[in-house]
């Protein structure tokens, strides 16, 4: 696969991986977020697709002020029982997850139809 | 990859789909962290359909909104919009439990408050005011429609931010309407009606102990209430009175008026009839909200006339004791446009402002505690009760819950509120309050007043309020005065001595089977209890009698509070030659219990000739050097508290246990006084006041070494009485404190809770609720709420009040910079 085919994936699947975070709350969003990423091999494609969503969702914090969320990370994990830096985690992480194994999964399904084709050529 | 890997792939990414739905809240873009963007306020321009012309809002430095529109169409609904960005979630919780809808958010454990709202009938009457509103007055209804429209406005507009409580529990905004601002309107006047709960628990104690003993222990009158009523006088009002009827004010009073002649009901019947008493009792008292707070909700306010001010200008202090939310009831608004010029506090979800001033007058409220309801027992038949001696089907209405229809019977006095078999006959017990005539034109007053610019524009927009009754404190730039505004219901009663007279509630259950003693009418507005410009230069009403024995309407269901604030506002304002600002906010301020600086006296007499232990030793030194302050670092006031409480315990509570009677409130501290002055050897003290002292002081030392230690110098005040300001929403985490907090019951700066033998207290809820002091003359005027504008927990305004109202400060209502300034358009 050339390089700029691989920079396009990853391009890629950065913005869906906004849009996804800016637009809808589902973690299972990762599938798509992923996809792109299909062109690398799984064990690549598992660690970008979760650098993507990691990174990406963590951003997404610096739209507000890191004490407010501190603050709220605090009243959640009061509530919820869990510590404060999980709050502010547990999603990236889930999300990241996400992401990584629906990234080794689509290049496992891509490589398998790509051996197929040869195949049956 | 071999297929089983692949799809151990799968498993795992359907795994973490699986578990991620439980996280959708965390999400950093939409879940609760959103939040955040409402938190901060800063300048900015809001686009909204609804407006004709633009409109400014700018915030103070306090939080304060200050809204300036061209039209009051345009003015009620940016109130709306504001009031919805700040407190949205309060406001629909509020409308949810006041309609009787709770349990369709939080489940069945909401279901029992809603079948007490049902039951009521508060979202009825609020139909009903609905309809009569729009009909009769609908150049207001539009103003309170407005005021809808603006909160809608705000729910579709691209500004809305899902408030953290709907983002925890799920829960989407209903868009609102005038019915829901009428509901709540319910509500709080429901909390604070008097007539309903008083008679029943009056009826269960004159039951159990007699009529000697219940009129002991709760005299019409408090002790030592003569000459410190809210109306100074003889109760005199317009020149009328009883005397003026032919009737003997001391012939009234000197009379049992429990007994059938006054009631129509048979007292050896109501002995029998203790369980419905109870099952109507409990049926009336909201499950959901007396978790929050307990039922101490009174109030304070005094107006000074120009006379005996020392700037010559009438002035006003009011601090309305209520439950203490985070974030507040009360929102604090400034409404300018060509025909408003008013500033103070919103009830929030209610237009207009309820408490406040205009450029030229300021009022507060405070309640009277004087019947505006009545319980009536009721004959029934299946689905007929009697009444004059012919059956009559009961009206019913049926309400969808969660377990089942919950069905309400009507009969003419209203709903019936509890149903009993005694001896093969049906009884029930019905409620009949003013509120469920629909006609209680509250709004219309509070706009009245909003555009008022004299004492006597004040007094004829107090036409118009109907339920609760409260005392209007009011001040215009030349008078000062109080009117008790509001519907109260009047029962023709014929005296034993043939005279008949006109009389304001009952102090037990009513006859609801005979036409004798059904509400004959109101009291007519002009003889409300008021005056204007008292000569002796000030009034006061924090909650005690309104007026004395020869008002010509007398006030037999009248359960008023102790008088014990009242006799400290008395002594503090009478003690000086003139009155200023500075004094309004040091008597606001005032944590001296009254009744404990007279009571400490004689516990010091009953204790000073005990030998004492060690501990007791040093515990009595402190009470001796005690003054009566109620300050979070006395520790005389600590062992004066458990002293008091254990005293109750084993006089009252022993009594009251012995009856079953443990839910009813305990006699006053007054009651207690006056009982240890003039009757030292009452049963009631089994035989010796000075021994049920030094027992009680025992066990209070006792009880205080083994929660605090044997170190009397940690057993302060605050350490075992706390402030918590809780959420509606009942999550600690958005609560505020606890804090040690001054004051008590009886303290002006109020502090109260139960007198109970626990360490610490249960927690203050309830207190002043905002502090108010205006003096329109001098165009000074101050407040404080304890909490901020914000309903956001991490605003900054959620709570930048709080320290002020803790400290006794206060802020200039004229002079704050601004921080913010939304342009709405």
């Amino acid at each position: 696969m050339k390089l700029y085919y691989k920079i396009a994936a990853l391009v890629l699947s950065i913005v869906i991986a906004y849009i996804s975070l800016l637009y809808t709350s589902f973690a299972a969003m990762g599938i798509i977020v992923a996809f792109p990423l299909f062109v690398f091999k799984p064990l690549r494609s598992f660690i970008a697709g979760f650098a993507i969503s990691f990174v990406s969702s963590l951003s997404i914090y610096t739209l507000y002020p890191l004490s407010k969320v501190s603050q709220l990370a605090a009243i959640l994990a009061s509530i919820s029982g869990i510590p404060s830096i999980l709050v502010i985690l547990l999603y990236p992480i889930l999300f990241s997850l996400m992401t990584a194994f629906s990234g080794a999964m689509w290049s496992e399904i891509i490589s398998a139809i790509g051996k197929r084709r040869k195949a049956n050529s | 990859m071999r297929p089983v890997s692949f799809a151990a792939l799968i498993i795992i990414i359907i795994a973490i789909s699986y578990f991620s739905q439980g996280i959708q809240l965390l999400s950093p873009a939409n879940g609760a962290w959103i939040v955040i963007k409402s938190s901060g306020i800063s300048s900015q321009s809001f686009s909204i359909k609804g407006l004709e012309r633009n409109v400014t809002i700018s915030i103070d430095a306090t939080g304060m909104a200050h809204i300036y529109a061209y039209n009051d169409h345009d003015l009620f609904f940016a109130q709306g919009f504001y009031s919805a960005y700040q407190r949205l979630d309060q406001m629909e919780f509020q409308a949810i439990l006041a309609s009787g809808n709770l349990s369709r958010y939080i489940g069945k454990s909401g279901l029992e408050s809603d079948k007490t709202m049902l039951l009521l009938g508060l979202s009825r009457n609020a139909y009903l005011l609905q309809n009569n509103l729009r009909v009769n007055y609908p150049s207001y209804y539009a103003l309170i429609q407005d005021f809808s429209d603006g909160i809608n406005s705000y729910i579709h507009s691209n500004y809305y931010v899902t408030p953290l409580v709907f983002k925890l529990a799920g829960i989407k905004p209903f868009d609102w309407s005038p019915f829901y601002s009428l509901v709540w309107q319910e509500y709080m006047s429901w909390s604070l009606t008097t007539g309903a709960s008083e008679p029943l628990a009056y009826s269960l104690l004159y039951s159990s102990v007699g009529p000697s003993l219940t009129e002991q222990l709760w005299p019409y009158y408090p002790y030592y209430s003569e000459n410190a009523t809210v109306i100074p006088g003889d109760g005199e009002v317009n020149n009328f009175s009883l005397s003026e009827q032919g009737i003997s004010p001391s012939y009234l009073w000197s009379l049992d008026w429990t007994q059938s002649w006054a009631t129509g009901v048979n007292t050896s019947l109501l002995k029998q009839l203790t369980p419905l008493i109870r099952y109507a009792l409990s049926n009336i008292s909201d499950p959901y909200m007396s978790s929050f707070a307990s039922n101490f909700v009174g109030s304070n306010s005094w107006v000074i006339t120009s006379a005996f001010s020392s700037t010559k200008s009438p002035m006003l202090a009011n601090d309305p004791h209520l439950p203490l939310y985070a974030p507040s009831l009360w929102l604090p608004i400034q409404l300018v446009d060509p025909n408003f010029s008013v500033a103070g506090w919103e009830l929030v979800g209610e237009p207009g402002v309820l408490i406040g001033h205009t450029s030229h007058t300021a009022w507060g409220l405070t309640t009277p505690e004087g019947n505006s309801a009545n319980v009536y027992l009721e004959i029934l038949n299946g689905s007929n009760y009697l009444f004059d001696g012919k059956w009559y089907q009961m009206q019913t209405v049926n309400y969808s819950l969660a377990d089942g229809i919950y069905r309400v019977y009507y009969t003419n006095n209203g709903p019936v509120i509890a149903r009993y078999n005694l001896d093969g006959k049906e009884y029930g017990i019905s409620l009949n309050w003013v509120a469920s005539r629909g006609d209680s034109y509250d709004l219309i007053a509070e706009i009245k007043l909003d555009t008022s610019s004299t004492y006597q524009d004040m007094i004829d927009a107090l036409r118009y309020w109907g339920s609760p009754p409260q005392n209007f404190a009011l001040v215009s730039t030349d008078h000062a005065g109080y009117i008790t505004a509001g519907y109260y219901p009047l029962i023709n009663e014929t005296l034993p001595s043939g005279k008949s007279v006109q009389v304001i509630g009952s102090r037990s259950i009513l006859n609801g089977s005979i036409s004798k003693y059904e509400p004959s009418g109101l009291v007519p507005f002009n003889y409300l209890p008021q005056a204007t410009d008292p000569e002796r230069g000030y009034m006061f009403a924090p909650n005690q009698p309104t007026v004395w024995e020869n008002y010509p309407y007398p006030f037999i269901g009248g359960f008023w509070a102790s008088g014990g604030r009242a006799q400290a506002i008395n002594n503090y304002i009478s003690s000086k030659s003139s009155f200023s600002i500075q004094q309004m906010m040091n008597l606001q301020s005032n944590i001296t219990d009254y009744w404990a600086v007279q009571l400490n006296k004689l516990f010091l007499n009953s204790l000073s000739n005990m030998s004492k232990t060690i501990l007791q030793q040093q515990a009595y030194s402190y009470l001796s050097s005690w003054n009566g302050e109620a300050s979070t670092d006395s520790i005389g006031m600590t062992v004066y508290w458990y002293t008091l409480s254990e005293l109750d315990n084993i006089t009252y509570g022993k009594m009251y246990s012995q009856y079953n009677l443990t839910n009813l409130p305990m006699p006053f501290t007054s009651t207690t006084l006056y009982l240890a002055i003039n009757q030292p050897n009452s049963t009631i003290f089994a035989g010796s006041f000075e021994n049920s002292v030094r027992t009680a002081f025992i066990s209070a030392v006792s009880l205080l070494e083994k929660s605090l230690g044997s170190n009397v110098s940690k057993w302060q005040w605050g350490n075992v009485h706390l402030l918590q300001i809780q959420s509606y929403s009942a999550l600690s985490e958005l609560s505020l404190g606890p804090y040690p907090i001054w004051g008590d019951s009886h303290t002006v700066s109020v502090g109260g809770v139960p007198e109970e033998l626990v360490i610490p207290e249960p927690y203050v809820r309830v207190g002043s609720s905002l502090r108010f002091i205006a003096s329109p003359l001098t165009n000074q005027f101050y407040g404080v709420i304890p909490g901020g504008a914000s309903g956001n927990v991490l605003s900054s305004y959620y709570s930048n009040q709080l320290q002020f109202w803790l400290n006794h400060q206060y802020y200039d209502m004229n002079n704050q910079s601004i921080i913010a300034r939304w342009e709405l358009g």
